[in-house]
């Protein structure tokens, strides 16, 4: 019976799995967009033997991996105490700490511009106090700024992955350590570290494959010498044309990555724990802690908000009679409809329709991902490479897929284009749903269940009085995020709305092309308020629900 | 309630919602002209809401003006609806993209009745497919506040001086960006890339786009020189009342991006896309270009604003055959991207 159902769901899924990404990425190949020349082994040879794109693939791997890297330092100690600590305003703090994650990279490039420039904020402060003819602090339009990016627009998820599986440690662990007394930083390392192991290093893979095929970033902050495998499989397609060879470029980042969702699946993963975490008042604190956790948060506090405050700024300031003032200028205008005119929609519709895709595409992302979770969770057959596959929605091109849809929606002559964004959306937010809900998944002991059977409960009833409630942190995190990649998607709803489903990202994206960029920040700003209400409703909405 | 119910309603506010979204933008199926355009053209401080409406006055129809986004998504967009045509005017073209829209053949020849009054410097294409309406040239922007004297030749620039003072746009994302490159190639032929080279030191960063470059590092004081058009300093002095932003034409010679609008190919209102064409070029609609485009009007009839008196110009003009970017624009990017180091 069980073996039946697994067969089924596995069988189910291939299905949806050929149906959604499959075929549209056939339908862009057969359509003679990608393999005009066809596939030589002549580009792969090409490829790897050309100086410029070793040094691509080199540069593509090292700063994927340093971003990983530079994104879990900063973030674990905001997780530390996110999933330890009780404080006030917390679930707000935790809501706008996510924001960054649904920024276009155009505003990401401008906040940082604005905090971390030779005339920005840091460097100004930093000239004003020691007393500097130049700016001394120098990481724009180098790597740094690229790693530096890539942690800004990740650490939302370590955050929330990582403490969404620390509070599911089990209290009486730590208790029955302490009162054989181990030292805080025993436990830490000991306990608390092994069991959330599963969440840091879903992290590490989800911004390793992130900053891997991470685009506009390297493109804004690096400069052409910086350039990843993503940078020129888009310069070969769009700039030259030359198809053949990007699709082979592409078709090697796909290998690459799958090699490293592979292995990532490989690492095995110890079960155990469950139960809420008691939160302990941050006053409980030693002074010492509590002046370190004072330290920690101001320093990443300024790395997180800066540059939004930075987009903030933008969109407040505007030169009349040679003066720059502040003003709500760009707001009025975005208001009186200085995009409706070529736009056709009011901002008030397009932040509408924005949440009309987030909210589909969040249901669906977290279905799937729960369904998926689940099939990934015994020790199955194939398991590493249903893992891969669920990877391969961030390891393929947002426009490869789009052009796909575009591709079938005029063979069938239908007009599917808001559905198209739905699934595209789900796509893309489903890696990070499975890798949410997995790593609670894991950590739910299946004695527990069993027991609860044992005693006569239903395999549903089971499932919603025990495993459900325990589930609740990766769901909430999974929702939060599928909702936040799909409020800040920009190339797939651009590529597939059609001048009918304008959302935030496309009304600013527009805005820049229009040349209005204290219109486009203002809407920016716009953005931010958004999401942060809606994670906070999300994460609010999650926790109260009683099963 | 049963599961059904659920579901329905589930399945019913997306309805709805489509429903409402498309109710709101369809209707327009009726007007007769149709023109592509880009964003900055139909917006409200665009051209578009002026000069639109005087057509439509004075033939007495109605236009259709759709944007697409850049003027690049616009020819992407034309270019897959070439066997079902749903324009009837392409209007945005520059002369960088132009031999994209012609080997695609998707527009036809119109020789608009006032063409001789054309500057010969200005014309895009010899068999007018692509009729231009303005016009700028390329320059650097300077912060007279951060500098006072600003590099007046291509040499200038190798100075020690200038080291990470330019901000440039990338030729593959950016027109202007583009129209840079080719300025160099204007000027040093063969020799480009090891010119590129020699200023190598000198460049802050090379921004994806126009925007960035300008908006989003210019005007913050990133770096005090950006490549921009020769009208930018005009905006400044028009809108912000400060001549701070100047312009500098390289010794040189001078080199022009232009744009253009054509007919497309089996337009179903041929005969009103002509009349439209012929009202681009008039004053009527030239005289509107310099504030709302900050670009020059080709018509030489028409009296340019006050604020223009900052921009600089130039007789020397530096060739370029556009038509050749097809098959050397491949090479010389490779080229200037090893040269810079990339």
């Amino acid at each position: 019976m069980e073996r039946r159902w697994r067969l089924l769901s596995i069988g189910l899924l291939v299905a949806v799995f050929l149906a959604v990404i499959v075929l549209p990425l056939l339908l862009v190949l057969f359509s003679g967009i990608a393999g005009e020349k066809g596939y030589h082994f002549s580009f792969f040879s090409y490829i790897l033997t050309d100086s410029y794109y070793k040094k691509a693939i080199i540069f593509t791997f090292e700063q994927a991996l340093l971003s990983s890297a530079v994104t879990l330092l900063l973030g674990l100690p905001g997780a530390f105490i996110f999933s330890n600590y009780d404080f006030k305003w917390k679930a707000q703090l935790m809501a706008i700490s996510t924001v960054p994650f649904v920024l276009p990279s155009v505003l990401v490039v401008l906040g940082f511009i604005i905090f971390f420039g030779n005339t920005g904020v840091v460097n100004s402060t930093l000239m004003d106090i020691f007393n500097l003819d130049a700016p001394p602090l120098r990481i724009l339009y180098s790597w740094r700024a690229i790693v530096l990016a890539h942690a800004f627009y990740n650490i939302p998820l370590v955050f929330r992955l990582v403490s969404s599986v620390w509070t599911q440690i089990d209290d009486s662990m730590i208790e029955a350590a302490r009162n054989v007394g181990a030292s805080r930083f025993r436990i830490l390392k000991d306990i608390e570290l092994p069991f959330i192991r599963q969440g840091i290093l879903s992290c590490m893979l989800l911004t390793f494959i992130y900053s891997f095929t991470s685009f506009a970033i390297v493109l804004a902050l690096g400069g052409p010498q910086y350039a990843t495998i993503e940078v020129s499989i888009y310069n070969l397609a769009l700039f030259y044309g030359t198809y053949g060879l990007s699709s082979a470029l592409a078709l090697l980042q796909l290998v690459f990555l799958s090699v490293v969702v592979w292995i990532y699946m490989r690492i095995h993963i110890e079960k155990g724990g469950q139960g809420r975490k008691v939160l302990l008042s941050i006053s409980s604190l030693s002074p010492a802690a509590k002046m370190g956790v004072v330290a920690y948060a101001v320093m990443i506090g300024a790395f997180l908000f800066g540059p939004m405050l930075g987009v903030c700024y933008a969109s407040l300031q505007r030169t009349v009679l040679g003066q720059t003032h502040l003003t709500l200028h760009w707001f009025k205008e975005i208001i009186a409809g200085g995009g409706k005119s070529f736009l056709g929609a009011s901002p008030l519709e397009a932040i509408f329709t924005s949440f009309i895709f987030a909210l589909l595409a969040m249901v669906a992302s977290v279905a799937f991902g729960m369904w998926v979770a689940y099939m990934l969770k015994g020790n199955i057959r194939g398991k590493s490479i249903i893992g891969v596959a669920t990877m391969v929605p961030l390891c393929i091109s947002t426009i490869t897929l789009s052009l796909g849809y575009i591709v079938l929606e005029n063979r069938i002559s239908l007009d599917v284009s808001f559905w198209a964004i739905v699934i595209i959306h789900t796509i893309i937010s489903f890696p990070f749903s499975v890798r949410a809900i997995s790593a609670s998944l894991a950590k739910i002991d299946e004695g527990l269940i069993d027991a609860a059977r044992g005693l006569g409960a239903s395999n549903l009833h089971a499932f919603v009085s025990i495993e459900l409630p325990l589930l609740k942190g990766g769901i909430i995190a999974a929702a939060v995020f599928s909702f936040a990649i799909s409020l800040g998607e920009l190339a797939a709803s651009f590529m597939l709305y059609g001048g009918r489903y304008t959302t935030i990202p496309i009304y600013i994206y527009r805005y820049i092309g229009g040349y209005r960029f204290g219109s486009a920040a203002a809407m920016g700003v716009v953005l931010m308020v958004v999401s942060a209400a809606s994670f906070f409703i999300i994460e609010r909405m999650g926790s109260k629900m009683q099963f | 309630m049963g599961n059904g119910d659920i579901m329905k309603k589930l399945l019913a506010i997306p309805l709805i919602c489509v429903v409402l979204l498309c109710g709101c933008i369809t209707g327009d199926d009726s007007s007769e002209l149709t023109i592509y355009t880009y964003d900055s053209f139909v917006s409200d401080w665009g051209p578009g809401p002026m000069v639109i409406p005087m057509f439509e006055e004075k033939h007495g129809v109605k236009v259709n003006i759709v944007s697409m986004g850049s003027s690049g998504d616009m020819i992407s967009r034309a270019i897959l609806e070439k066997d079902d045509p749903k324009a009837d005017i392409l209007l945005g073209i520059n002369d960088l993209q132009m031999y994209r829209v012609l080997e695609h053949n998707i527009l036809e020849s119109y020789k608009p009745k006032e063409y001789d009054m054309i500057p010969a410097y200005l014309i895009m294409d010899e068999e007018w497919r692509v009729t231009p309406y303005d016009y700028g040239f390329m320059s650097i922007i300077y912060d007279s506040e951060v500098i006072d004297e600003p590099p007046r030749s291509f040499e200038d620039l190798k100075d020690e001086k200038w080291k990470g003072k330019l901000i440039v746009e990338d030729p593959r994302t950016s027109s202007p960006g583009l129209s840079f490159l080719l300025w160099t190639v204007a000027a040093y032929g063969d020799e480009f890339p090891a010119y590129w080279e020699s200023i190598k030191e000198s460049l802050l960063t090379v921004a994806p786009s126009w925007s960035t470059a300008y908006y989003g590092m210019f005007l913050e004081g990133e770096a005090p020189l950006v490549v921009s058009y020769s009208t930018s300093p005009a905006y400044h002095l028009e809108f912000e009342d400060t001549n701070r932003y100047k312009g500098v034409i390289f010794e040189e010679g001078g080199f022009l991006q232009i744009e253009g609008a054509g007919i497309v190919n089996g337009a179903a209102h041929s005969d009103l896309a002509r009349k439209f064409i012929d009202f681009m070029i008039s004053e009527e609609f030239q005289r509107e270009l310099p504030l709302t485009q900050f670009m020059m009007p080709v018509n030489p009839g028409v009296q340019l604003p006050g604020s223009f008196s900052i921009v600089e110009t130039t007789d020397n003009i530096l060739p370029l055959d556009r038509t050749q970017l097809e098959s050397s624009l491949d090479e010389w990017i490779r080229l200037w991207l090893s040269a810079i180091g990339g």
